[in-house]
């Protein structure tokens, strides 16, 4: 089934929100200026953070991949105290499914987008260089960046949340 | 403040309100002249920068640079507060209530958390041979999800395999009923439902009834020795009741057979002398009647 990325996004916003606060906290860990954020709007991109550009590429490399470990960190937490009433005793209520659908709004928008992917590779082919090890080794990476945003069309991103929520703690329980 | 001159009008400008236009400096007015028409081909245009001039709060700089950040001129205070922007009050509430609502559904939620190590706890206990222990532990999960249809199930199945692994038969009958078509197959209740009956109709000497469903136990699973045996003591209750020999030479019949199953198991060998005992002596003794008659045990020779 196709629905627009803009209905999607507004739906699981607090994902983009996530997703943009994550970055802007990544940059300011390693004292990267951010010049300007938005952490949601109805629009495309849904959310924005505009940096300069990291002195050394591990600060790249965290400042692209940090909101998928925060993003799915979050998923896990907040699905984990709906997962035994929903999945195991079929107890309905309307605050585990406030949660599960919070927790997987988040975790679907973990993956990098095709823009920190884009900027992460134009860093990389500079290091590339230099012989960066880091950066010859973030290539499959960025590609694999580029096929997670391919397979969004898919529902992938959706499939993510569904398993870092509900699929991992099936493998606890 | 750097001023420029428009390279098509002449005219002195500020810097920033010049753009570069195809390598010629022009003012925005000329600008937007030389872009109207539409069929010349686009040349490429660059907002100029001042660089006395920070680009974020317009501060002049008079005629001393400013140092640069992402390319752009900006002063001391703007390079500061890029470098250490804050974070919304709005998002640090939002972040703050999500960690408030993941500890408040935690423990609103821990009734499920000690369900589940309940109900664990439960099969643990029964697959360890302890039925009493795993009933507590599975009424323990019940109580904390009352809404559980499923666990209450379960706490009633427990409970009756536990009355019967006591010998309350027709307590254990009662709670097996309960469960009847509401687990899967793999509990057995339906066998278990026709040991409780089999064990409530012996304790209620109703010795028709124990044979009846005696012999459905045997039918339903004739390679299980315990229903060899169920038939036996069954048919050997009828003899003890009515002397009708033809019950005594089926239950004989059906403990040879029960005897050879049971391969030496030693709750067999405690059930064979009772019902063996009841066919030489015609009389019929519960379990704790019988250990009462005979602590050291009971044989036919030494009977004789």
């Amino acid at each position: 089934m196709f629905i627009p990325g803009q209905v999607i996004s507004v739906a699981t916003f607090p994902g983009v929100i996530v997703h943009e606060a994550a970055h802007m906290f990544f940059c300011k860990l390693r004292h990267v200026a951010v010049l300007d954020v938005r952490f949601f709007r109805v629009g495309n991109p849904a959310g924005y953070v505009v940096h300069e550009q990291p002195d050394r590429f591990s600060t790249a490399l965290l400042i692209t991949f940090g909101p998928f470990f925060v993003n799915s960190l979050l998923c896990m937490l907040i699905c984990f105290p709906a997962f035994l009433p929903v999945r195991v005793f079929g107890v309905t209520h309307p605050l585990s499914y406030f949660l599960l659908w919070l927790g997987i709004s988040i975790g679907m928008h973990a993956f990098p987008s095709i823009g920190d992917g884009q900027s992460l590779m134009v860093q990389a082919k500079k290091e590339v260089a230099s012989h960066n090890p880091l950066a010859i080794l973030s290539y499959p990476l960025v590609w694999a960046i580029y096929l997670a945003n391919v397979l969004r069309f898919f529902w992938l991103d959706y499939l993510y949340g569904l398993g870092i929520g509900l699929g991992l703690p099936a493998l606890i329980f | 403040m750097i001023t420029c001159k428009c390279e098509q009008c002449g005219g002195e400008f500020p810097m920033s309100d010049t753009l570069r236009v195809a390598d010629r400096i022009l003012c925005d007015a000329c600008c937007e002249q030389a872009l109207a028409d539409q069929t010349a081909p686009r040349p490429n245009l660059e907002r100029q920068f001042d660089p006395t001039i920070c680009a974020n709060c317009k501060r002049d700089n008079g005629t001393t640079e400013l140092p640069r950040l992402a390319g752009l001129p900006v002063c001391g205070p703007c390079e500061a507060f890029f470098r250490n922007r804050p974070f919304p009050v709005w998002i640090k509430a939002a972040l703050a209530a999500v960690i408030v609502l993941v500890a408040v559904s935690l423990a609103w939620n821990l009734r499920f958390f000690r369900a589940y190590l309940a109900f664990k706890r439960s099969f643990v206990c029964f697959a360890q041979g302890q039925p009493e222990a795993a009933s507590v532990q599975m009424s323990s999960a019940a109580a904390c999800v009352p809404e559980c249809q499923d666990l209450h199930t379960l706490a009633t199945y427990m409970q009756g395999v536990t009355l019967l692994y006591q010998n309350q038969c027709a307590a254990a009958l009662a709670k097996l009923t309960q469960c009847k078509d509401r687990l899967p197959p793999r509990y057995g209740v339906g066998s278990l439902i026709l040991q409780a009956r089999s064990g409530a109709a012996f304790d209620a000497k109703d010795y028709d009834g124990f044979l009846v469903a005696a012999q459905t136990l045997d039918q339903q699973a004739p390679a299980v020795y315990m229903n060899k045996a169920t038939l036996a003591s069954a048919l050997a209750c009828k003899y003890a009741q009515t002397g009708d020999a033809g019950f005594r030479e089926r239950a004989l019949e059906c403990l040879g057979q029960a005897k050879t199953l049971a391969r030496g198991d030693p709750q067999f060998q405690e059930y064979e002398t009772r019902i063996r005992h009841r066919l030489h002596s015609r009389q019929i003794l519960t379990p704790e009647e019988f250990h009462e008659r005979f602590p050291d045990g009971w044989s036919e020779q030494k009977e004789e």
